[in-house]
């Protein structure tokens, strides 16, 4: 039986036509599996064949995923996305994340912070990434943020 | 109506929507410092925490006694807890063991008295 990665790239190769064209991206919650250490990290990402899948910035989805306020189980599981992008978050990726959350107004930095909290506190879902293990990165970016807010 | 005059109308309702969002949460955010903010205060505080404790009256007030501060964000809950935020070093001589699973549990809620036994500051580093 295919792997959710392997599904997911022949998908993404069906789709190929559509995400030549020039400024179409591939923006939901399997951008992390294309993230993915050693798999493809830096975007636009690029699959064994020389196929580049168009993906936003690490830091800019990461923020879209943490500024948005959900609930219920299709909220904790685009909390849990955002934790795979911060997983694969390289140092300059913080960084940015850092700067664009600086810009936004009290409101939506409140939402952040709101989200990173819940964040820390979620239950592990299947073939999700596991938050119970990854409360310090969490609880460090969160301080971080405070600490700019 | 036209196809033009509906899409127009449309997108002023969904302007309109987006205006009362905003409002919404600029609500929202005034609120946070008032009971509001409670629950999210109650996530932060648990946030900074590795483990959880319920513990005794008397393992509190000896912290207390000790220089330890019971976080004002119990005071909001009813009835009242107290949440004590300790380094492993402090809690060690009170409490031990695997403790709570640190998330909002009806466990965890349901303590009269917690001990929360902080992340290294070294872990919070980014």
């Amino acid at each position: 039986m295919p792997t959710f990665r392997q599904r997911l790239i022949a998908t993404l190769r069906a789709a190929r036509p559509v995400l030549e064209v020039d400024g179409v991206l591939v923006a939901g919650s399997e951008v992390p599996n294309l993230l993915e250490r050693g798999a493809a990290s830096t975007p636009p990402s690029e699959l064994d064949d020389g196929f580049r899948v168009p993906v936003p910035r690490n830091a800019g989805l990461l923020l879209e995923k943490l500024v948005t306020e959900r609930s219920g189980i299709k909220g904790d599981r685009d909390l849990l996305v955002a934790l795979g992008l911060l997983m694969v978050a390289e140092p300059a990726d913080i960084d940015e994340l850092g700067g664009a959350y600086a810009r936004l107004p009290a409101d939506l930095k409140q939402t952040v912070r709101s989200n990173l909290t819940i964040l820390t506190l979620l239950e592990r879902l299947p073939d999700m990434p596991n938050p119970t293990q990854e409360r310090a990165r969490v609880g460090a970016l969160l301080e971080r943020l405070e600490r700019s807010a | 109506m036209s196809d033009h005059e509906a899409a127009i109308q449309a997108l002023h309702e969904r302007a309109r929507a987006f205006r009362s969002r905003i409002q919404v949460r600029a609500w929202e955010q005034r609120q946070i410092e008032g009971s509001k903010g409670t629950w999210y205060r109650v996530r932060r505080l648990l946030a900074r925490a590795e483990r959880a404790y319920a513990a005794s009256d008397e393992a509190i007030e000896e912290l207390v006694a000790a220089g330890a501060r019971c976080d004002p964000v119990g005071e909001e809950l009813e009835p009242r807890k107290r949440y004590v935020l300790v380094t492993a070093a402090q809690a060690s001589r009170l409490v031990s063991g695997p403790g709570l699973v640190v998330r909002l549990s009806a466990e965890l809620l349901a303590a009269k008295n917690l001990v929360l036994v902080a992340f290294e500051p070294s872990a919070l580093t980014p």
